[in-house]
């Protein structure tokens, strides 16, 4: 991977490097994932991929209850109108 | 009233019921012996106050004879990525520095029911991604066992401030979470006792997420007992988690001290063949023996996946963490950094709350959940996922609980950290990843002094929803080392 596919990565994460930080996500990454290679000599010719054993997700009943109430929520809001949370503006 | 903090949480819970000492007496105790034990930054946030309130409705309880469990009472730091209604929360993290949650954690409302007290909100890694408590955005945590060069080693981590705490007695037991070895290994580097239940056992609802499929909460405590009291308050079904197990929690307490006779336990060829470190090795055998002694039978078994078992970590956790974090936006909650555009605000918000191994872990998810890569990362990890719990199975037919170290090595200085770059410090998972791969039950359990004076922890695995079994080997053990009788 290079600088330019990093900021690419980043730039889908929302995540931003500088240029003094760039060079040195960049090693990690490669580093990393050179370390993952191991994975690809695993036979897993034997594996359902269609199988999930997963336990079954449980579904309930849809009932009303009062769980959060808003106010409570919009108190860790970094920037709020009345019942709103509030935004740079996204159109002209 | 001296040495109340010296107590297990079986001791003091018999101390309430004789009326030897009150709530609030076993509480000033613990806030003095915070107060002291400051240099070590086992907590982000203390909260005698709040637990000086809850000591005296315990108190009346205490008096008209009406305890609500063997936890009433008892003072216990709370890891900070519980979520605690009213008490600030952080992850460890600068995007969460101020965050106060509108409502209560299952684990922490299961232990309030019981009536135990909260004294702290605990130090951790940064929404527990690291192995040493090094990546807190409040500073590292120290242990409060020295090395015998008189060198400050590291707690191990993510629950590294859980297990300095209970180390130092500034609490009777904390809660911590185990997503690769986050309970166990700062159990193990500290000297005290974790264990990470089988998936499913405790609600994740209300634990900030890191992965959502290996995330799994347990207690960490001075003794195997009082874990398992601890455990039997913390877990149970949970409708607020999909995943949660409905299976009735066992009297784990009941049947700890029944003894190992006639127990099948498997040692792992592949680590016995390895290149374990000495001590390692030679406190792996002592385990062995004294498991042995006492009537358990040693069986040779083989777990020909377990190499992969890291890189299959470092891909599916980071996946995971990389869609849990999307939520930080600096929008609804946490910190706001502002730009000019949305997607600005998005980016300088994340990009200044996060530090660099929360970043680095997201950009690893992101990447191999991207187009063109998902194949050969993401998929082929699920898949070796499940060749390595099929490992389990096979041995499981076999006998009835697997014995491994818990850690390559004993704690570490701050100072030697600072020569690892990532893959090193992942190395330092290879005993504890795959049992969280593989959904399993660990218990981790100091057995051994090792010449730097520093503990060494071996832990068993069981099957799925068989903790008892740990319970009951982890006590012979516990009973009958050279640690324990230091």
């Amino acid at each position: 991977m290079d600088t330019k596919e990093i900021n690419h990565i980043a730039k889908l994460a929302r995540l931003k490097f500088d240029e003094g930080s760039v060079e040195g996500i960049t090693k990690d990454m490669n580093d990393i994932l050179k370390w993952m290679d191991i994975l690809q000599s695993a036979d897993t010719s034997s594996v359902d991929n269609n199988e999930d054993d997963a336990q079954e997700l449980r579904q309930r009943e849809d009932v009303v209850k009062i769980s959060n109430l808003s106010e409570d929520l919009m108190k860790n809001a970094p920037e709020c109108y009345e019942h709103y949370f509030t935004v740079p503006k996204v159109v002209e | 009233m001296a040495d109340l903090t010296s107590k297990t949480i079986a001791e003091l819970s018999q101390g309430f019921d004789n009326k030897e000492f009150s709530a609030t007496e076993v509480v000033t105790a613990y806030i003095k012996n915070m107060e002291q034990g400051r240099k070590y930054n086992a907590y982000i946030t203390e909260t005698g106050e709040h637990a000086l309130a809850q000591a005296k409705d315990c108190d009346n309880r205490i008096a008209s004879g009406k305890r609500l469990s063997m936890l009433d009472g008892v003072p216990l730091g709370i890891k900070d990525l519980f979520c605690t209604k009213d008490i600030k929360t952080t992850a460890a993290s600068r995007i969460l520095e101020n965050f106060i949650p509108p409502y209560e954690s299952t684990v922490t409302k299961n232990l309030l029911d019981a009536g135990s007290i909260f004294i702290g909100k605990t130090n951790l890694d940064e929404f527990a991604m690291g192995g040493a408590n090094l990546t807190s955005y409040f500073g590292q945590a120290i242990n409060p066992i020295k090395r015998a060069d008189g060198k400050e080693v590291v707690t191990g981590g993510s629950s590294g401030g859980s297990a300095a705490a209970v180390a130092a007695s500034m609490c009777a037991g904390a809660t911590g979470t185990d997503t690769g070895g986050s309970i166990r290994q700062p159990a193990a580097f500290c000297g005290i006792v974790g264990i990470k239940p089988t998936y499913g056992r405790c609600s994740r609802y209300g634990i900030i997420a890191y992965a959502s499929s290996l995330d799994q909460a347990g207690p960490m405590t001075k003794t195997v007992e009082d874990a398992a009291i601890m455990l039997e308050k913390m877990a149970g079904f949970d409708e607020l988690d999909s995943t949660s197990a409905d299976i009735a929690v066992p009297n784990f307490t009941s049947s700890l001290k029944s003894g190992v006779k006639g127990l099948k336990v498997g040692v792992v060829k592949e680590f016995l063949n390895g290149d374990l470190n000495k001590e390692i090795a030679a406190a792996y055998e002592e385990s062995m023996n004294i498991l042995k002694s006492n009537g358990a039978e040693i069986k040779e078994i083989s777990l020909p996946n377990m190499k992969y078992a890291l890189a299959t970590y470092y891909i599916i956790a980071p996946a995971e963490a990389s869609s849990n974090l999307a939520r930080y936006d600096g929008l609804r909650f946490g910190l706001r950094v502002d730009g000019s555009s949305l997607d600005e605000m998005y980016e300088n918000s994340r990009s200044a709350g996060f530090g660099a191994e929360v970043k680095r872990r997201i950009m690893i998810g992101t990447y191999v959940l991207s187009a063109g890569y998902y194949d050969a990362y993401y998929l082929k990890a699920l898949n070796v996922r499940k060749l390595i719990r099929q490992d389990y199975i096979n041995a499981f037919k076999e006998v009835d609980t697997i014995l491994t170290p818990v850690a390559p090595t004993t704690a570490f200085t701050i100072e030697e950290s600072k020569s690892f770059d990532p893959v090193t410090n992942y190395l330092q998972d290879v005993f504890t990843v795959p049992v969280n791969l593989a959904k399993l039950p660990a218990i981790s359990v100091p057995v051994k002094m090792a010449e730097n004076s520093l503990p060494i922890g071996m832990q068993l695995i069981g099957r799925d929803f068989d903790e008892e079994t740990l319970f009951k080997g982890a006590y012979v053990l516990e009973q009958n080392n050279s640690w324990s009788r230091r």
